[in-house]
């Protein structure tokens, strides 16, 4: 057998790295290229092949489907978007923002009338994409955040219809029962600095005050829709009573913790209650987890204080056409392929979660136990967050939160150092706006 | 009158041999110099130049000169200087940490023990693991509840924690994890120096009666200490631009405890869009890096 020469393996790494250039720098004018979270999940690929067809037999082109984490996929979109790939973009609720200021998506108002179950999705849905004057993207999933809870716990404390809606009232049962309980938190919500949950839960409970979005546009420029006061209210009734007080709902070790605690830990029966989305149903991996959820699980409203709303936060998930595409009315029979019913009920064989609460009224819920319908009330009293920039406000959330469940500052001095910061804050994403 | 015409046609041949030579290496060496400059030099020269302006990561080509407000903010910012001791007893900690768990490592693989082969492959699995392997493995053993560590801790009655929201125990964990990846490579390096030190020099010095640790001090030491020095710079800088390790572990919390430079510089450019003050925060930690590469290898002299 010949020998692999020193030569030849120099002369073979050359032809493979030449080969992975012309890769990157080719690619064909006929391909269109969507990128989704889940493009490459192994349980999505029938899904995927599905909408490959059918976009290529409206369009003659053929679709290559991309997975990224959101993180990855917004700031390649934002880097490289302007190259024209890819040419429709899946997102969270707070990218088209980003994009619409960084001008790469392509406005949608006057493209629905080729989507034909455009009149089908929910006016609260598509909301969450106007804004501008325009339509800047096409809703596909949605939830609203709600509160999961252990129906054998609550009802030991008599509680058989789910727990207090009061919040001083839910703290001290959460506190009774963490105190009853060696092996269980009463409430847990996720802390974590980082942690993408942390700031919807607490906003959640934000725009309980705010009956609207943390920030709406006057006119002139975004203003704060919340004072010191909410801030303090949800800090001091809700944080600081996580782990601090006569009776914390929570241990100490659960302090900064993700969602993966949250989550899991909820199925595995370490906490009583949690805040949650519908996909809390998707964690079956063991028995113990299945019989969690099919026997001893509900949901309910979150709790609030007596003088608030039922106002929750609200995700829906975006699709989106690059302005800088070759071809827009294909990348529009993209979006309008996956955001169809067909591909709705598609995806809700693999996720349940994804249609529990259907952005289409053409589309049945997935919710088939009863414990589970509020996820649907709490969709409905949902709200959008602004279009705005996050990352200040963010961090500064991330920042009252850690003060407060760390015990470095009260809950009073804690909120009026969030307001003053968000009072401050650039959130304007138009770098060239004032 | 004669002499001077050819010593000036000498000078002259002397002259144009010179100049062609020259011409020459330089016309051989422009298109690397190009290549490095297009590559290297102006990515560089555009991060220093983005320092000095207020520019969006969302509308890049829009550059406004600000001169040195991104520097002076920088001053005034408190969590800059957070992060900026972060970065440093991170990479100090951490560098000091594998030098010397690799040192001790690396006479642990000299000895002639049966089985020593073996070992010397077990101990480099660490290295080759990726980093977000080894934060996922320490972050689900410290999981409150049922992470091992902390089930472990609950059967002997000891606390438990989350550990990596423990503002005392956050940033030992990240050095853990940073010596647990890298000390078998400090180990492999230095056993390699070792190994390259003539058996005369100790077999002359233990004619002499040197100890063990004298041995080891005059003989051991000098002889793998370019290759020791090789390492901590190269580790140093690894270690003070690392972000994996903190970013997948702990984001930066609880309250600011881990926040390193590289965080920082990426909160600002890729979630606050600043690009200006990510910039200028990126061209103190280059000045560091600098700075601290030139001194150590002046000290070393590294000719």
């Amino acid at each position: 057998m010949r020998e692999i020469s020193k030569r030849d393996l120099l002369k073979a790494s050359g032809a493979a790295a030449a080969a992975s250039i012309a890769g990157c720098l080719g690619g064909s004018d006929d391909q269109l290229t969507f990128w989704w979270v889940e493009g490459d999940g192994e349980n999505y690929r029938d899904l995927n092949e599905w909408l490959a067809e059918t976009v290529e037999s409206e369009t003659d082109r053929e679709l290559e489907i991309t997975g990224y984490a959101y993180s990855d996929l917004r700031q390649n979109v934002l880097t490289g978007g302007r190259q024209g790939t890819p040419d429709v973009i899946e997102g969270v609720i707070e990218h088209p923002g980003d994009y619409v200021a960084a001008e790469i998506v392509e406005p949608l108002t006057d493209r629905t009338d080729k989507v034909p179950h455009f009149d089908g999705f929910l006016d609260s849905a598509l909301d969450a994409f106007r804004f501008q004057d325009e339509l800047w993207a096409l809703p596909y999933t949605g939830n609203g955040r709600a509160l999961v809870y252990n129906k054998d716990i609550l009802a030991e404390y008599g509680y058989e219809e789910g727990p207090p809606s009061e919040i001083g009232e839910f703290m001290e049962l959460a506190g009774t029962i963490n105190e009853d309980h060696d092996d269980m938190n009463g409430f847990h919500l996720t802390t974590e600095r980082g942690e993408v949950r942390v700031t919807q839960e607490f906003l959640s409970h934000v725009y309980q005050h705010t009956d609207g979005p943390l920030y709406d546009w006057d006119g002139d420029g975004w203003a704060l829709q919340a004072d010191a006061g909410a801030f303090e209210a949800v800090l001091g009734d809700i944080y600081y009573r996580l782990f601090h007080g006569d009776s914390p709902a929570a241990g100490d070790s659960y302090q900064s913790a993700g969602w993966e605690t949250n989550d899991v830990g909820f199925t595995e029966g370490e906490h009583a209650m949690i805040h949650c989305g519908p996909w809390i149903d998707g964690f079956r991996d063991t028995d113990q987890q299945e019989e969690m959820l099919d026997e001893n699980t509900a949901i309910s409203l979150l709790p609030k204080h007596a003088d608030a709303s039922d106002a929750t936060y609200m995700e829906v998930k975006p699709l989106m056409l690059n302005a800088h595409s070759n071809d827009l009315d294909s990348g529009m029979a993209v979006a309008s392929a996956f955001s169809s019913p067909e591909a709705l009920e598609r995806l809700s064989e693999i996720d349940s979660g994804a249609t529990a609460t259907p952005v289409h009224e053409d589309v049945e819920s997935s919710i088939d136990n009863e414990d589970f319908t509020a996820f649907t009330e709490a969709f409905e009293n949902g709200v959008a967050p602004a279009q705005i920039a996050w990352g200040e406000v963010r961090e500064a959330i991330y920042d009252a939160i850690e003060n407060v469940i760390f015990d470095e500052q009260t809950p009073a001095e804690a909120a009026a150092d969030l307001e003053a910061v968000l009072r401050e804050a650039d959130v304007n994403l138009d770098p060239e706006a004032e | 009158m004669a002499t001077s015409t050819d010593r000036l046609s000498a000078y002259r041949k002397q002259f144009v041999s010179l100049s062609t030579e020259t011409w020459l290496g330089w016309g051989l060496l422009l298109p690397a110099a190009l290549l490095m400059g297009v590559i290297i030099l102006y990515p560089i020269l555009d991060g220093i130049l983005t320092s000095f302006q207020a520019r969006s990561f969302l509308r890049p080509e829009i550059r406004e000169f600000v001169l040195l407000a991104n520097y002076r903010a920088l001053v005034r910012d408190g969590v800059f200087w957070t992060a900026l001791w972060n970065s440093a007893v991170l990479t100090g900690v951490s560098v000091a940490l594998q030098f010397l768990l690799g040192l001790g490592l690396a006479l642990l693989l000299k000895q002639q023990v049966p089985g020593i082969a073996v070992f010397r492959s077990i101990t480099m699995v660490t290295w080759v693991l990726p980093v977000i392997v080894i934060v996922i493995v320490f972050n689900w053993l410290v999981q409150p509840g049922y992470g091992l560590v902390n089930l472990i801790l609950a059967e002997l009655g000891l606390p438990t924690d989350y550990w990596f929201s423990n503002r005392t125990w956050a940033m030992p964990l990240i050095v853990l994890m940073h010596v647990w990846k890298n000390a078998p490579f400090f180990a492999i390096a230095l056993f390699a120096a070792m190994q390259s030190i003539p058996n005369e020099l100790y077999e002359a010095a233990k004619m002499d009666g040197a100890s063990a640790v004298q041995q080891f001090r005059y003989i051991t030491l000098p002889n793998i200490s370019y290759v020791a020095m090789i390492m901590i710079v190269l580790h140093v800088l690894y270690t003070f631009n690392n972000f994996d390790f903190v970013w997948l572990s702990t984001g930066g919390g609880p309250l600011r405890t881990t926040e390193v430079l590289p965080t920082y510089v990426y909160k600002q450019a890729f979630q606050q869009y600043a690009l200006g003050y990510a910039a200028s925060i990126g061209v103190v930690m280059l000045i560091i890096m600098m700075t601290f590469t030139v001194v150590y290898v002046k000290l070393e002299d590294f000719d």
